[in-house]
């Protein structure tokens, strides 16, 4: 047994050139459709909490990751907060570099237990600080359609 | 008496930054016609096959069916774990601790260098709803953690990149590493940023590779090796997948994982009984992170002890002594591979240059890389 011969010539490789084209459809669920019409028609942040855990989670869900309780109700949360942790963005999702370095936040939300990735707006690379707090940035109501990009960002409050 | 598993063959190829020569499927026929030789056993012999495998990885949407051929498991009992190798080492000792099996082989193979699209693929692994929308590199989640790990005074940024320069300077011995190097501290601090304080430098950058691994029960292991190598503890967990409501400081996983296989191994007081260690360090800040996990130092030590070479060759714990993901490559689900190899060689002390003097105890432990939080340890003895 073993490779007993190999390709050792660049001109000998070749390859075939192969694409998965794939697309799906990602219902949102019990707890992300009530989020996301909330946030789309009020311009609110809705949270569940589990009492049990003492866990307050944002976006609502309909069950507790720790105890897997049911969570009955949701209730809104100011939607505001502080960064927990930041980092200065060079490049896309595909790797090519970006026009201007984006700043995204990890966004310690008040209320609750959770935390949103999310960019940060108004404000320099070189002036974010860990711990300042800001609020949410969302789409004009007639532009918003009940998704993450209805929100534009968080700005310093 | 405790339970363990002997590793009574390994077959590996070098990990390099490309591979054309060979298909993926005829890299890990080169892992396993080695492994295979060094137990002296052939694939008729071989009661269980545990393979390693991500579709997305691999290119296909069943990748699982497509592992068998290439290990002589055709038509053998065979299953594939979507996650690090060393989970599928965890089935392997598991299969063996039944009672019902002699050998089982464990594989895990990268062709990170098939894959146009990796930073997407990446990305894929997001939040579809919540995350990916927001167009920028999978890094960014890396970037987040080192800045508040960074915060939180665990390490100084020095530090971080002082794992890079250890990295890369022990791959320098390493002949099987793709990426060694000899740079200062100053190179990765001024490496071109990607999602600050991440820099290219402190990125383990991807690599091709196949690990093959013979596994047997302590009632067969001397008519298969007169030097085998002991897993003697393993364990693995998950934190929680969303980045919304997972802890963004410490690797609870990776200490969970920890002391679950410390506990099966018997081992109370890590710090003072293991000899070194191979953690993953796909970002460098992440090294020091997983020590600390990994209770080999205490919180916030780590990069202190990095700065002053403790945890290098000649150190008190050697740590990555292979290069680690930095100096080695990154090799996705086949990273824990190639840990549990260097601890392997190491523990034969068949580590050539870069041998660790008085290697009797080793950890090696797994992440399954940005953006998951899937750890898995593994405690490994000499005799």
């Amino acid at each position: 047994m073993g490779l007993t011969e190999r390709t050792n010539r660049n001109v000998d490789l070749t390859y075939w050139e192969g694409e998965i084209p794939v697309n799906y459809v990602y219902t949102y669920g019990l707890g992300l459709e009530a989020f996301f019409r909330a946030l789309k028609e009020q311009g609110k942040f809705l949270a569940s909490r589990c009492e049990d855990c003492g866990v307050t989670y944002l976006p609502a869900r309909v069950f507790c990751e720790r105890c897997l309780g049911k969570l009955e109700t949701t209730f809104a949360v100011p939607g505001t907060g502080k960064v927990y942790a930041y980092t200065v963005v060079h490049r896309n999702v595909d790797e090519s570099p970006k026009e201007e370095p984006v700043v995204l936040a990890l966004v310690d939300m008040d209320g609750t237990d959770c935390r949103f990735v999310h960019y940060l707006t108004g404000v320099e690379p070189g002036e974010v600080k860990v711990g300042m707090a800001v609020k949410p940035v969302l789409k004009a109501k007639k532009d918003r359609k009940g998704g993450i990009e209805d929100i534009v960002g968080f700005a310093p409050a | 008496m405790r339970e363990k598993v002997a590793i009574a063959g390994v077959g590996y190829t070098a990990f390099t930054s490309v591979s054309p020569g060979v298909s993926y499927r005829e890299l890990t026929y080169e892992a396993a016609v080695k492994a295979y030789e060094e137990a002296g056993v052939e694939p008729k012999d071989v009661d269980s096959f545990v393979c390693t495998s991500e579709d997305f990885l691999e290119g296909y949407s069943i990748s699982d069916e497509y592992c068998n051929d290439q290990l002589g498991a055709v038509l053998k009992p065979v299953q594939t774990i979507p996650g690090d190798f060393m989970h599928s080492l965890a089935v392997g000792v598991m299969h063996i601790l039944t009672g019902k099996f002699d050998i089982v082989v464990v594989q895990a193979l990268s062709k990170a260098s098939n894959m146009k699209t990796i930073p997407e693929m990446i990305n894929f692994a997001l939040d579809p709803v919540l995350n990916r929308p927001l167009d920028v590199t999978p890094y960014a989640v890396a970037g987040l953690e080192m800045n508040r790990f960074l915060e939180e005074g665990r390490a100084t940024r020095e530090q971080c990149a002082a794992v890079v320069v250890k990295n890369k300077a022990n791959a320098l011995l390493n002949p099987l590493a793709g990426y060694g190097a000899s740079i200062t501290v100053d190179h990765v601090l001024e490496s071109e940023p990607v999602a600050e304080p991440v820099r290219l430098l402190d990125i383990a950058p991807y690599a091709d590779g196949a690990v093959v691994m013979v596994l047997c029960s302590e009632r067969v292991a001397p008519s298969l090796t007169d030097r085998p190598v002991w897993i003697t503890g393993i364990g693995w967990s998950t934190d929680s997948p969303t980045l919304e409501s997972r802890d963004w400081v410490d690797a609870v996983s990776v200490r969970l994982a920890g002391d679950m296989a410390y506990r099966m191994a018997g081992v109370k007081c890590p710090a003072k009984e293991v000899d070194l260690a191979e953690v993953n360090d796909e970002i460098s800040f992440k090294e020091l992170q997983h020590l600390e996990a990994l209770r080999l130092f205490d919180e916030g030590a780590a990069g202190k002890a990095t700065e002053d070479g403790k945890t290098s060759l000649e150190g008190t714990l050697p740590v990555n002594p292979s290069g680690g993901g930095l100096g080695v490559g990154h090799l996705f689900e086949c990273s824990g591979a190639q840990k549990v190899l260097e601890l392997v060689l190491q523990l034969r002390g068949e580590a050539g240059a870069r041998q660790v003097a008085g290697a009797g105890v080793g950890v090696a432990q797994a992440w399954r890389g940005i953006p998951t939080t899937s750890a898995a340890v593994a405690v490994l003895c000499a005799d």
